[in-house]
């Protein structure tokens, strides 16, 4: 062969290689709907009936899903829990995690693609870009597959499948729903109070100079932290008498019938509270990594290694605290702050949450959605113990005749909450608030005796509620247009920075109220209060 | 027509590049419309409805727009002023270096930041600048007081400069280091016969000899200078230091993309690629008029 030869040959087949390679960039790499396992022909538009499903099921179910985790982002495919569940669901899931800080600005970016995944977790129709998307499309609707499953059904209460029903009476969205009386506590190192002679703190005021009193015994220690983001300190919002982050009564309403609703920067309470941690902050009372610690578990670590004598958190991590502490310092005592009374005379309580904590999303594209269904109504029925109890010995032991969760520290790694959440869907309203399934998690995780103090300062947290006004179905034109913007350009900075930035002060807080009212928020109040005709406060 | 058919081995090896730039670069050019349309994904560009110029509308009027220009154009500048220069220095500095183990260990050490992404390096900075952080750690340990510098808005475009310095410099070396290695070794040996030092044959040698290459960068680097760093500074910023280090593309990301307002993500996007088209072009023009060789 001569080199002339050669080189041609090696032309072409360099050209080749590369156009292949382009091309290969080029395509997609989703399976071709035919050839995708589990696909059973079903449009997605109609749900076959249950006597048709019984001959598929030897067909493991497959199907992507994206949700936001809770818990550590340490998931790993196939541990032994997926492997049990996919066996006992015949299911195959392609699961990808996202931590809930940054999952609604991801899901975002995912959604902006136009290619979304099988199962997808989302904020749901009462946030207008979602309404909006379900208009377009891109979701399944689901109200046959509701009634085939009626496990599913039977999950959610019937007033929150009629807030999520649209115009034309179809349903899109399977909420993840919750109690929505879930109080923020504030745990405190009683050991210490008592040392300093510190009584527990009946007022914001008296908490206040327990925390100088704390700062001026021990430099080192951070009189008071807070979970994460400003949520932490939920249980002190409320002494100031407003909804956090929820529209409530504008400044001098009746609380229980008023005739103007607002959002929560625009009442008085509001801003006290925000200048009231400020002060704290700028006095060194305040944890000086609060709002600034990137990592998600900052506070709740300080805490149980006995760097913060105030812990700010919502309720539901009081086994996982208290076993943590009792590990790290058996002789540390550990005591809930009650609500306390606020600068005016409030009393404190509880910012009730939403009836749901987003939800799920079926797109429209998925291949065999009445196969998703199909394993959604297992986990609620049949596989109802995997799923609440995980398998035995590994993640809950039997006493008594009683399943007990083991406390995550006492799994093997492979057990661990961060290799089960990725693989959860929905629980069951009926489960939200059972009191023996969370003594079995005290007693599980081997803090049983702090059980009844719980329990006591949850109830107590609970008379007092600074709920949400806002219906959520209701939208404002020119919140539409403009509202994002607007908070941007005006209020932000303002909010965001009021704690931590030494440089802003109330009267910065005014003008940027000042502006963003003319700018456009008045409107947006306006309109919303005329849309809204029931303002009464919401009970729960 | 005859000497295409003379040269077609040399055209077939270049269609495919052509094609992956019409692929890749040219045909997206027509999502540049979504900067014109309310586009929402699921209906396809198309079928989204035209607004005309309202995205352009929507940014424009932004009271923070002149804030955002200016914190862009600021950390952009001071990236330029005192980050371009860091690795055509290393590189010289490097290139003096004669124990071959020593060159290739500071190399891959100094490398080694650029394969780290802003997630991984922005945690590893906390941990060192925050208010927990190593630095603190000492100054508590020496009886000082501590700088929270993680919340401080003077100290934050310094912070953004320095870290994106200490990520990128070691990997911008190596196009120095690699025009280095084309100088002819000749004129060296002449201009030690001159009785040059070392510094002397930097500046007479060395730097004219990779001149261009500087010059080339300069263009491309002048070409981004509305990329102040989306990624880091969404990283390192936290609310007290919005007022220095919100720039174009973080408000973008909220008001745009966060709300599913991706025209307005096209139309800033458009806006950028205009102003880098006419700042390359300028910037081309001046440094060939400075007699330097510029890219066309």
């Amino acid at each position: 062969m001569n080199k002339q030869m050669v080189t041609k040959q090696g032309v072409f087949l360099l050209v080749f290689i590369m156009v292949v390679t382009l091309l290969a960039a080029c395509s997609g790499n989703k399976e071709k709907e035919s050839e995708k396992p589990g696909n059973s022909g079903d449009s997605g538009n109609s749900a076959s009936t249950p006597a048709e499903t019984k001959g598929e099921t030897e067909k493991p179910v497959k199907f992507s899903y994206v949700r936001p985790v809770w818990g550590a982002a340490t998931y790993t495919k196939g541990g032994p829990y997926e492997k049990e569940l996919f066996k006992q669901g015949n299911v195959e899931i392609d699961a990808q995690i996202i931590p809930v800080t940054e999952y609604d600005q991801k899901i975002m970016t995912i959604i902006s693609s136009g290619d979304i995944p099988d199962v997808l977790w989302a904020l749901g129709p009462t946030d207008k870009k979602f309404k909006d998307m379900q208009d377009q499309g891109a979701f399944m609707k689901i109200n046959d597959y509701l009634d085939k499953y009626p496990a599913v059904k039977a999950a959610v209460p019937q007033s929150v499948w009629d807030t999520l029903t649209d115009e034309k009476g179809d349903i899109y969205f399977i909420p993840n729903v919750s109690n929505p009386l879930i109080p923020i506590f504030m745990y405190y190192r009683k050991d210490i109070f008592e040392k300093l002679g510190i009584a527990e703190p009946k007022t914001t005021k008296e908490l206040e100079e327990a925390l100088v009193k704390i700062k001026q015994s021990d430099s080192k220690l951070i009189p008071l932290t807070a979970q994460d983001t400003i949520w932490g300190l939920g249980a002190l919002s409320t002494s100031f008498g407003f909804p956090h982050y929820a529209w409530g009564p504008a400044n001098g309403e009746n609380t229980d019938n008023p005739q103007k609703i607002v959002p929560w920067y625009l009442t008085k309470g509001g801003k006290d509270y925000y200048f009231y941690l400020k002060n704290l902050k700028t006095r060194g009372l305040l944890d000086n990594e609060f709002l600034i610690a990137k990592n998600w578990d900052h506070a709740k670590q300080k805490f149980t290694t006995g760097k913060a004598a105030v812990l700010g958190i919502n309720w539901g991590y009081g086994p996982e605290i208290l076993s943590s502490m009792k590990k790290t310092n058996p002789s540390a005592k550990i005591g809930i702050l009650p609500p306390l009374e606020g600068p005016d005379g409030t009393m404190g309580g509880i910012r009730p949450f939403g009836a749901w904590d987003r939800g799920m999303y079926i797109s429209s594209k998925m291949s065999d959605p009445d196969g998703f269904f199909r394993f959604l109504n297992w986990t609620l029925t049949d596989g109802s113990d995997l799923r609440r109890y995980g398998i035995e010995g590994k993640t809950y032991k039997v006493e008594d005749g009683k399943k007990l969760l083991l406390a995550d520290d006492d799994r093997e790694a492979d057990y661990k909450n961060g290799q089960i959440e990725p693989v959860r869907f929905i629980n069951p309203m009926s489960e939200a608030l059972d009191w023996e399934s969370e003594e079995a998690k005290y007693k599980g995780a081997g803090v049983g005796e702090f059980f009844a103090d719980a329990k006591a300062k949850f109830d107590t947290y609970n008379q007092v509620q600074y709920p949400e006004y806002r219906n959520p179905t209701i939208f404002s034109p020119v919140e539409i247009e403009k509202g994002a913007q607007i908070y941007n350009d005006y209020l932000q900075t303002v909010i965001d920075g009021a704690i931590i930035n030494d440089k802003i002060t109330e009267k910065d807080w005014d003008a940027a109220i000042d502006k963003y009212l003319k700018a456009g928020g008045q409107n947006i109040v306006d309109e919303v209060n005329a849309l809204q005709k029931n303002k009464n406060k919401p009970k729960y | 027509m005859q000497n295409i058919w003379k040269w077609r081995y040399f055209y077939l090896l270049l269609t495919p590049t052509v094609l992956y730039f019409i692929i890749f670069s040219y045909i997206p050019f027509y999502g540049v419309v979504i900067a014109f349309k309310n586009f929402q994904p699921f209906l396809g560009i198309w079928d989204s409805p035209w607004i005309g110029l309202k995205n352009f509308e929507t940014m424009f009027s932004s009271v923070k727009f002149p804030e955002l220009i200016r914190n862009t154009v600021l950390i952009s500048l001071y990236r330029l002023i005192f980050g371009f220069p860091v690795p055509i220095l290393f590189a010289l500095l490097l290139n003096e270096v004669r124990a071959i183990w020593f060159k290739r260990t500071v190399q891959t050490i100094t490398y080694f930041p650029h394969f780290l992404s802003w997630v991984v390096f922005g945690g590893i900075i906390f941990n060192v600048i925050g208010p927990s952080g190593i630095i603190n750690l000492v100054l508590d340990k020496l009886g000082l007081e501590t700088i929270n510098m993680a919340a401080n808005p003077d100290l934050f475009r310094p912070l953004v400069v320095i870290t994106g310095i200490l990520k990128e410099f070691g990997w911008a070396a190596i196009i120095y280091l690699a025009a280095l290695t084309g100088i002819d070794p000749h004129l060296y040996e002449a201009v030690k016969v001159d009785g040059a030092g070392k510094l002397r044959q930097i500046w007479h040698i060395t730097l004219p000899g990779i001149r261009p290459m500087i010059a080339m960068l300069l263009i491309l680097q002048l070409a981004s200078v509305l990329d102040a760093g989306f990624e880091q500074i969404l990283i390192l910023s936290n609310p007290v230091v919005y007022g220095v280090g919100d720039i174009i593309d973080t408000y973008v990301y909220r008001v745009g993309l966060l709300e599913s307002n991706y025209g307005l993500a096209t139309a800033v996007g458009l806006f950028k690629g205009v102003i880098a088209a006419i700042l390359i072009v300028s910037a081309n023009h001046i440094i060939r008029r400075t007699g330097e060789k510029s890219l066309w």
